[in-house]
């Protein structure tokens, strides 16, 4: 069993990051800190060239932090992990395999490696072995059962992004990072999607972390909100919106005026 | 409708050629009629279908080693992209290099046999399927390679479940603009120091024996072993990589 520590720990634990694309530009992130809890949701917002992407991609264990550490339920990331689903704005989906095979990609690698394993021994950090149809249920789940034959050229925007969603639930994951998930979609399906995160966030209380350019969408699914500017981010400013991700959460005071605050800082900070 | 094309291409075909036909009226150039009932008459007798047989398995033993060393070279060079610096200035200056000039190298050093052309038509595809995959492996989005790292694979899972499904339809691609000259290829080859294939029927069993209807007997039975391989490409593609196939 864990130690007791690890209740208070937290999940995500940013400390002293340092990350520049050039070695003598202006770093994107210079000693930052930042924490999320576990089970909490955010939404970092922020212009194109915050960093934000980079801040998501760096959790994801793609990108290596220049210096600082960067923990995960107290580990550093050196590479993705397994258990933290990461969700695109191109959804990612393999053109050439069907709705099911795509739902079900997560699984099959972890099948895969632990075949190879069995005859060398290399450690890795797994998929979990779960059967395939647990990739299946959430097909169904999300309303895509009768359209596991297909392939994703065959699926509206929305449906293939349900499908990224699926196959990211299917690892079971403890954290979930979304990079403009929702951004090429029409009002109709982005609302559908946002108020979907929020019910799944609300039944399985994974840690979510969601990157977005739209003020609406961070004030509706953020119950915190990271606003980051342009570069370098020195201190992480944080906006506490509770209620977010409830259905009325779009129609209260507290959402319009969570929306004013951040249209506020975000103008105060951009360059003339 | 594919059918009713298919049987308006091969009417327009015999038409032309009997027109033809008609304006040399010279025996050198014989109506279809006479060519195709001496195609008959040589497939019924063992003898065109005996070569036939030896191109084709030539033919098909050269695509299949050029399949074997090109998509592996090819998956290699197109995720590497330091293995690519190294190795893309020899591709670059060899790949312009017309291979058929060193048939007579491979004669000397493989013999007369079947292994030398073999050899030498798996080396012309090798390079055109190695630089179709190589491309069409470098191609593959970073946002696709990032969303199934971020699910946990490895190199080898990436190989496995991108690179490798995402370059068949390219290996197709190649295949297809790769048999006629595959077939081009083995014609010449089997043009002399052999006495099997269909260049063989043609030059110095027909040409040489002034024999023009089973001259002709001999283009018909090449033209359709290109024909065949390619349509066996059409069909293999349909199998392995249906999706490029969907209804829009």
């Amino acid at each position: 069993m864990a130690a007791p520590v690890s209740l208070v720990a937290p999940h995500v634990a940013v400390r002293h990051l340092h990350f520049s694309y050039t070695l003598d530009g202006t770093p994107v992130f210079a000693d930052f800190n930042w924490e999320v809890q576990r089970g909490e949701t955010w939404a970092i917002v922020g212009p194109s060239g915050c960093g934000k992407t980079t801040l998501l991609y760096i959790l994801a264990g793609l990108r290596r932090p220049d210096s600082g550490e960067v923990l995960i339920g107290g580990t550093p990331v050196p590479r993705p992990r397994a258990s933290t689903g990461l969700i695109l704005q191109d959804h990612g989906l393999l053109p050439w395999a069907t709705v099911r095979e795509n739902a079900g990609l997560g699984l099959r690698i972890g099948h895969f490696y632990r075949s190879k394993q069995a005859r060398r021994g290399e450690p890795r950090p797994y998929p979990p072995d779960l059967p395939l149809h647990v990739a299946d249920r959430w097909l169904e789940r999300l309303g895509l059962a009768s359209d596991a034959g297909k392939y994703p050229a065959q699926l509206s925007g929305g449906q293939r992004q349900r499908v990224a969603i699926a196959r990211a639930l299917a690892l079971q994951p403890d954290l979930l990072l979304m990079d403009e998930p929702f951004n090429a979609l029409d009002l109709a399906t982005r609302t559908d999607l946002q108020e979907l995160v929020a019910a799944l966030q609300a039944e399985l209380a994974i840690t979510t972390i969601l990157v977005t350019h739209s003020v609406e969408e961070a004030a509706f699914l953020g119950e915190q909100i990271l606003l980051l500017n342009h570069p370098p981010n020195r201190e992480p400013y944080i906006i506490a919106n509770p209620g977010a991700g409830s259905p009325a959460h779009r129609a209260s005071a507290r959402y319009l005026d969570v929306c004013r605050r951040i249209e506020t800082q975000l103008a105060a900070t951009t360059p003339a | 409708m594919r059918w009713r094309q298919l049987l308006f291409g091969l009417l327009s075909f015999l038409l032309l050629w009997q027109a033809l036909a008609w304006i040399l009226s010279n025996p050198v150039f014989p109506p279809p009629r006479v060519v195709l009932s001496t195609f008959v008459a040589e497939v019924a007798n063992g003898n065109l279908t005996r070569h036939f047989l030896v191109s084709a398995w030539r033919v098909v033993a050269g695509i299949i080693v050029a399949l074997l060393l090109g998509v592996p070279a090819g998956l290699a060079l197109g995720q590497s992209r330091r293995l690519n610096r190294l190795f893309s200035p020899l591709i670059y200056l060899t790949y312009p290099i017309p291979k058929v000039v060193l048939l007579p190298v491979f004669l000397l050093l493989l013999g007369v046999g079947d292994t030398s052309k073999i050899a030498l038509l798996a080396l012309i595809l090798f390079f055109q399927i190695l630089v179709v995959v190589r491309d069409e492996a470098s191609a593959i989005r970073p946002e696709l390679l990032m969303s199934v790292r971020s699910l946990g694979a490895g190199r080898l899972a990436l190989f496995r479940f991108v690179y490798l499904p995402a370059t068949i339809p390219a290996v197709f691609t190649a295949l297809r603009v790769s048999v006629g000259t595959a077939v081009a290829v083995l014609f010449f080859t089997e043009s002399f120091a052999t006495t099997s294939g269909l260049g063989y029927y043609i030059l110095i069993q027909s040409w040489g024996r002034v024999a023009y209807p089973q001259m002709y007997a001999g283009v018909v039975a090449l033209s359709l072993l290109g024909l065949i391989l390619y349509y066996l490409t059409d069909w293999l593609e349909q199998c392995l990589a249906p999706w490029r196939f969907l209804a829009p």
